[in-house]
C-alpha cells in the first residue's frame, strides 16, 4: 500500500461502506440480524466490500462523507474518505478520526424492529462495534487523535456513553455538518479543547452557496436534490429544517463525478422528490421535468429515494406528471423504478393528531383514499414503492391499528413492499435489553402479518420481473429467493403454533 | 458557526433532575429572547467525566430550534472563563461546594442557585 497519510481520515464500517451488489435496497438488509444463514453470507449479500485504490480510498463512500471530504479539500486540508478495512493503516498518522453512520447502534427502525421480532442484535450495529474495537485506538488517542462522530444516528451516542468514553470520541454532531466542521477542525489544529455535543440548529444550516459538489463517488450514485420538506409531520425531524432546492448545475457536476468513475446509474435523493423546484406543497412540472431530463441525459437508470403519496397523486391528477415523469425515466430501456413512501397510518384520526399536512393539497380526512389512489397511479406506471408505517405512536389506540390493517387490505393488489416500524420512546432506549419493554398488542400482531405477507408474496415477483434480472447477480438472486422461502416457512410455523387464521389469499393483480 | 452569538450558559455541581429543569428554562428564555445558539458549559473536577451527558439528554433531545454546544471545563478555569467572556452569562450552582469570589463579575453574571 502507498505510503501517503492523511491528516483527516473519514470513515465508517462496512454495513455503511459497500454499495450493496449496486443495488440500494438490498442495503436494508444490514438492518436486520442475520436469518437463516451464517452472517457472515449474510453480510456478503447485504454489504459486500467494494473496490478500493492503493491507499485504501473506496470506489463509492456515504453521500455525507464525501461532501465533508469536499469541504475539507475545497478549504485545502490533506482528507479523504478511507474504507473501513484500511483506516487502521493510516491511523497513527491521522489528527482527526470522522465517523458517520445511519444507525451506529440499531436504535433506529427498522434496525429496533428487527431486533424486537427476533431478540437478535442487527448487523450494523455488531459491524460498526466490531470495527471501532479493531481501531488501535488507545495508541492513536495517546498520539492526539481527535474523534469526531456524527450522521443522522449522532443522537445514540447519548444512549452509550460509555462506548463513547471506551473509545474516546471527542465530539458528537448532530445536524448538517458543513459550517461546524471547519470550526471543529481548527480547534484540533490550534489545540484548543474541543466541544462534546453539538446540535446544529435550523439557524446554522448550510445556504446552497455553503454545500460543496462531492468530489468523488457516492453509493450507488446518490445525490440530493433538496434539503428540508415542509409538511411538519411530527414524527419527523427533516421538517425543521429549512427548504432548500440544489440548482440543477450543481446536481449535474455531482452526476458526472458518478459517471465519471464508472458509477452511471443514479438515486435522486429528496425527503420528496416531487417537491423539487416547489413552492410549499404547489408542485413544479417544468422543474422536476428538467430534473429527469438531466438524470436520463447521464445516468443509464433512475431512481428516487422518497416521495409523498399525496404528491404522487396530485402530481398525476392536476399534471400527469407521474406518466410524463416515467415518459424519461423509461426511455432508455429502463421499466421501472423504486422509492421509498410513507403510509404511516390508516386511521384518520391518527393522521390528524401526527401529521395533518400529510395528505396536503388534500383534506387529511381523505387519507386512506390519497394512499389507495397513489398505489393505484405507482402500480400502473411501475414505479415500485418501498412503503412504511408506524407502530405503536404515544397516541395511538387499538382501532387506529385496526384502520391501518383495513387500509392495507385494500394495498393488496398494488405492487409494492410494506414494512411497519415501531416507535421506541426514547425514554425506553436507556436500558440495554430495551425491546423487553416495547408492547406489542394483537391488533400489531395483525398489521404486522398482513405487511409480511404482502411483502413476500411482490417481493418474489419484484425479484423476478424487475430488481435482480441481471445475469452476474444470479447467485444473489437464488439467495435471496431461498431467504424468502425460509421466512415464509417459519412464519407459518409460527402461525400454526399460535393458532393464528391465515391471512387471506392475495388479491389477484390488477392488469396493466 | 462557533463564532456566532451565544447565550451562555455555566453549570457547577451534578447535573440532576432540578438542574436538567434549570437548563430547559434557559434553552426557553434564549428562544424568548430570539437567540440562536445556546452554549452549555459544565465546570468539572475530571475533564474526562462525560457522566452529564446522560441527564443533558433531556434537554438535548427536547430541543429543535435553537443550535445547542455543550463543553466541558475544568473547575479551575471558571473565574479565568468568567473574566475573558464578554456579555451576560448565566450560571447555575447546583451544589453546596465553597465557590471563589464572583463579586467581580456581578453586572455580567445572572445566578440561578441550587433550591
Amino acid at each position: 500500500m502507498g505510503r501517503t497519510r492523511f491528516d483527516i481520515i473519514l470513515t465508517t464500517d462496512r454495513s455503511m461502506m459497500s454499495n450493496h451488489h449496486g443495488k440500494e435496497f438490498v442495503g436494508f438488509m444490514t438492518t436486520g440480524p442475520a436469518i437463516g444463514m451464517p452472517e457472515k453470507l449474510w453480510m456478503w449479500i447485504a454489504a459486500p466490500k467494494m473496490k478500493v485504490d492503493s491507499l485504501g480510498r473506496p470506489w463509492q463512500a456515504p453521500y455525507a462523507l464525501r461532501k465533508l471530504e469536499a469541504l475539507l479539500q475545497d478549504k485545502g486540508y490533506n482528507a479523504a474518505v478511507i474504507d473501513p478495512d484500511y483506516v487502521a493503516h493510516h491511523l497513527l498518522d491521522a489528527k482527526i478520526l470522522m465517523l458517520s453512520h445511519h444507525d451506529y447502534f440499531a436504535l433506529c427502525p427498522p434496525s429496533s424492529e428487527w431486533w424486537l421480532i427476533t431478540r437478535k442484535e442487527p448487523v450494523n450495529a455488531k459491524s460498526f462495534r466490531r470495527f471501532m474495537n479493531s481501531l488501535p485506538l488507545a495508541k492513536a488517542k495517546e498520539r492526539g487523535l481527535k474523534i469526531i462522530a456524527g450522521g443522522p444516528a449522532a443522537w445514540q451516542w447519548l444512549y452509550r456513553l460509555d462506548l463513547m468514553s471506551r473509545w474516546g470520541i471527542d465530539t458528537v454532531v448532530d445536524g448538517e455538518g458543513e459550517r461546524i466542521i471547519i470550526d471543529l477542525v481548527e480547534k484540533v489544529y490550534s489545540g484548543e479543547p474541543l466541544p462534546r455535543y453539538v446540535f446544529v440548529g435550523p439557524s446554522d444550516v448550510p445556504s446552497i452557496e455553503e454545500i460543496p459538489a462531492i468530489r468523488r463517488p457516492s453509493i450507488n450514485g446518490l445525490i440530493e436534490i433538496m434539503r428540508g420538506c415542509p409538511r411538519g409531520c411530527k414524527f419527523c425531524s427533516v421538517t425543521l429544517r429549512p427548504l432548500r432546492h440544489m440548482p440543477l448545475e450543481l446536481i449535474e457536476k455531482e452526476m458526472l463525478v458518478n459517471v465519471r468513475e464508472g458509477v452511471r446509474s443514479g438515486i435522486l435523493h429528496s425527503e420528496d422528490v416531487l417537491l423539487y423546484g416547489a413552492k410549499g406543497i404547489k408542485l413544479n412540472p417544468d422543474a422536476l421535468i428538467k430534473l429527469h431530463q438531466l438524470a436520463r441525459k447521464h445516468w443509464e437508470s433512475i431512481a428516487w429515494s422518497h416521495a409523498s403519496l399525496a404528491a404522487v397523486k396530485n402530481a398525476e391528477e392536476e399534471h400527469r406528471l407521474i406518466s410524463r415523469l416515467r415518459e424519461i425515466i423509461c426511455s432508455k430501456g429502463q421499466d421501472y423504478w423504486g422509492v421509498e413512501v410513507g403510509i404511516e397510518t390508516g386511521s384518520v384520526r391518527l393522521a390528524k393528531k401526527i401529521m395533518p399536512a400529510k395528505s396536503a393539497p388534500y383534506p387529511v380526512e381523505k387519507w386512506p383514499e390519497v394512499v389507495e389512489d397513489a398505489f393505484t397511479i405507482m402500480h400502473e406506471n411501475n414505479v415500485i414503492p418501498a412503503a412504511t408505517l408506524i407502530l405503536g405512536l404515544p397516541e395511538e389506540t387499538p382501532e387506529d391499528v385496526v384502520k391501518t390493517a383495513e387500509l392495507l387490505d385494500r394495498l393488496k393488489p398494488y405492487r409494492s413492499l410494506i414494512v411497519p416500524m415501531f416507535f421506541v420512546p426514547m425514554g425506553v432506549l436507556k436500558n440495554k435489553d430495551w425491546f423487553t419493554d416495547v408492547r406489542v398488542t394483537d391488533e400489531h400482531v395483525e398489521v404486522m402479518r398482513r405487511c409480511l405477507w404482502h411483502s413476500v408474496r411482490w417481493a418474489e415477483e419484484i425479484i423476478d420481473k424487475f430488481y435482480l434480472r441481471e445475469a452476474h447477480l444470479s447467485p444473489l438472486k437464488y439467495l435471496l429467493k431461498m431467504f424468502l422461502s425460509y421466512v415464509k416457512m417459519k412464519v407459518r410455523a409460527y402461525e400454526k403454533k399460535m393458532g393464528l387464521r391465515p391471512i387471506e389469499a392475495e388479491a389477484a393483480p390488477i392488469a396493466h | 458557526m462557533l463564532t456566532g452569538r451565544f447565550y451562555e450558559v455555566y453549570f457547577l455541581g451534578r447535573l440532576d433532575e432540578v438542574g436538567v429543569e434549570k437548563l430547559k428554562e434557559c434553552v426557553f428564555e434564549a428562544t424568548k429572547r430570539g437567540e440562536e445558539r445556546v452554549r452549555i458549559r459544565f465546570y468539572v473536577r475530571d475533564g474526562a467525566d462525560i457522566s452529564y451527558l446522560d441527564e443533558l439528554k433531556k434537554v438535548l433531545l427536547e430541543n429543535v430550534l435553537l443550535s445547542i454546544v455543550v463543553e466541558s471545563r475544568e473547575l479551575e478555569k471558571l473565574t479565568e472563563d468568567l473574566e475573558s467572556d464578554e456579555g451576560e452569562i448565566t450560571l447555575i450552582i447546583n451544589e453546596d461546594s465553597p465557590l471563589p469570589d464572583l463579586t467581580r463579575f456581578q453586572k455580567k453574571l445572572r445566578i440561578i442557585r441550587k433550591g
